[in-house]
């Protein structure tokens, strides 16, 4: 039986009917129409899926929508926009971090995560931090390479 | 995965309740990242489902001289960080760090963990008949992907419990709380696990309308210092294919309270008394640490497939004494 889900994704309240079975990330993709949050694995390990609900990085497809009943939810596409790109964003695209872009929204979002709690993370910080975010195009070092020059960018803006 | 009503009760007596008007078809959920793999691959159905999410006293986390007691509900990445975990109890920061992901360690907690079902490739495919899922005999035994199996034996299922909380738990002589209609009780966590000769369907002794609401952590000896090493194939994302949790406290030079306990190598996480008994009492030489690294997997019967997790499993064990006994690595 459905029920109404009501939650906050990137600032605007979303509310939809949703089965008790629907995946958080079917949820934001499919009645919130998100679709930056991508279907990867769906068994939480691969990290494609990967948001931000009430401030902690969370797999999206091992949550029911029902349980994030209320949660301020952080997608990519909360992150910046085409023309005001966020400091990671913007590293990734100027460092070509990103091949396929299929694991981008989830790492950025891990990357979101790590600078917000640690400013001047160092590589074993970086690695760690998205320890849960596979990627099979880059090797992951021109990623790592994107987060340390975006947490660069940020202390540069910080003046 | 079939469609369930899911219930989000306030408090513990509310869960029992939930779960006993459920029947045969109530199933909790905490963090979900085990129980959700399982109903999007159809293991399991459940009619309902009882989170535990709202009940805010599952994830108290206290310590004072007597000890630690950590609520079910606390989450894996509270216990990478919290500073309660310090001197003995640094084992289990660092056994929690080892666990999966940081995603899976925001959403996974303490009583999920110890309660998660086996990794086993056979159980964990729906189009598999086993034991476990109330099939009439164990494919693994057969089959070259023993990986995640037991070295142990397994009374017909040789699935091994991938806990990692579990060896430095029980290490630490841990107990579990239990709440049920008629009160709480309290139980070594030796006596929580259970193997295949019990219930081949379970892992544990909880009842079906039981809630692991906590685990009680006695105050550890006078210098006691531990460690989890943790044997897998990737050093992210990955269960353990071997691992220990050994400790011990040195007194004028010997080993007093050793603690010997390994995991994924057993249907149930496995206390090496045996292998304690050598150390016991004597100094850190090199031919106690091997004598006690071969009693700990003496009794090792490794099926065909697995006899390389004995050779790590002896190797872990002496790189966990080296650790904590601060001696040059083998």
């Amino acid at each position: 039986m459905k029920s109404s889900v009501k939650l906050t994704v990137n600032g605007l309240e979303q509310e939809h009917q949703a089965e008790p079975r629907t995946s958080l990330l079917t949820f934001l993709r499919e009645q919130c129409g998100l679709t930056g949050s991508k279907r990867g694995c769906e068994e939480g390990e691969c990290g494609g899926c990967s948001v931000l609900l009430d401030g902690e990085l969370v797999t999206s497809c091992l949550i029911f929508a029902v349980e994030a009943q209320g949660a301020q939810l952080v997608t990519v596409e909360g992150l910046g926009t085409p023309h005001h790109l966020s400091p990671l964003q913007e590293a990734f695209a100027t460092d070509g971090a990103s091949q396929c872009g299929f694991c981008i929204p989830g790492m950025l979002l891990a990357a979101t995560n790590l600078l917000e709690r640690n400013p001047d993370p160092n590589e074993q910080d970086i690695r760690k931090a998205i320890s849960g975010n596979l990627c099979r195009c880059t090797g992951y070092d021109l990623i790592v390479a994107a987060i340390s020059m975006a947490a660069e960018l940020k202390k540069g803006a910080r003046g | 995965m079939k469609p369930f009503a899911f219930h989000e009760p306030q408090s513990v007596a509310g869960a029992i309740e939930a779960l006993e008007a459920g029947r045969e078809n109530a199933r909790l959920i905490a963090g979900g990242s085990d129980l959700l793999g399982q109903l999007k691959d159809d293991l399991v159905h459940y009619e309902r489902l009882v989170s535990l999410g709202a009940i805010e006293g599952m994830r108290e986390f206290h310590g004072d001289q007597s000890g630690l007691r950590i609520g079910a509900g606390a989450t894996l990445a509270r216990l990478e960080h919290d500073p309660l975990l310090t001197g003995p109890y640094s084992i289990l920061a660092e056994a929690a760090r080892g666990i999966a992901t940081p995603e899976i360690r925001n959403q996974g907690t303490v009583g999920g963990n110890l309660c998660q079902r086996p990794r086993c490739l056979h159980y964990r495919s729906s189009w598999i008949s086993c034991l476990k899922k109330g099939g009439a005999d164990c494919p693994a035994v057969e089959s070259s992907h023993q990986q995640y199996l037991s070295v142990f034996g397994g009374a017909g299922c040789f699935s091994v419990h991938a806990s990692d909380l579990a060896p430095p738990l029980l290490a630490l002589h841990a107990s579990a709380v239990v709440a049920a209609k008629g009160g709480e009780r309290t139980i070594p966590l030796s006596e929580f696990f259970a193997g295949p000769e019990q219930d081949v369907r379970r892992e544990n002794t909880l009842s079906r309308n039981e809630v692991l609401t906590a685990v009680v952590v006695p105050a550890a000896p006078e210098g006691w210092r531990g460690a989890y090493l943790k044997f897998r194939e990737r050093n992210a994302g990955d269960f353990p294919l071997v691992s220990v949790a050994f400790g011990c406290s040195l007194v004028e030079g010997k080993m007093q309270n050793v603690r010997m306990v390994l995991g994924a190598v057993s249907p149930v996480p496995r206390p090496c008394p045996e292998a304690e008994a050598v150390l016991e009492g004597q100094r850190p030489d090199p031919e106690f640490l091997e004598a006690a690294a071969n009693a700990a997997f003496a009794p090792a019967t490794p099926l065909p497939h697995n006899g390389f997790k004995v050779e790590i499993g002896r190797a872990l064990v002496l790189r966990a004494m080296s650790q904590v006994l601060e001696l040059d690595d083998h």
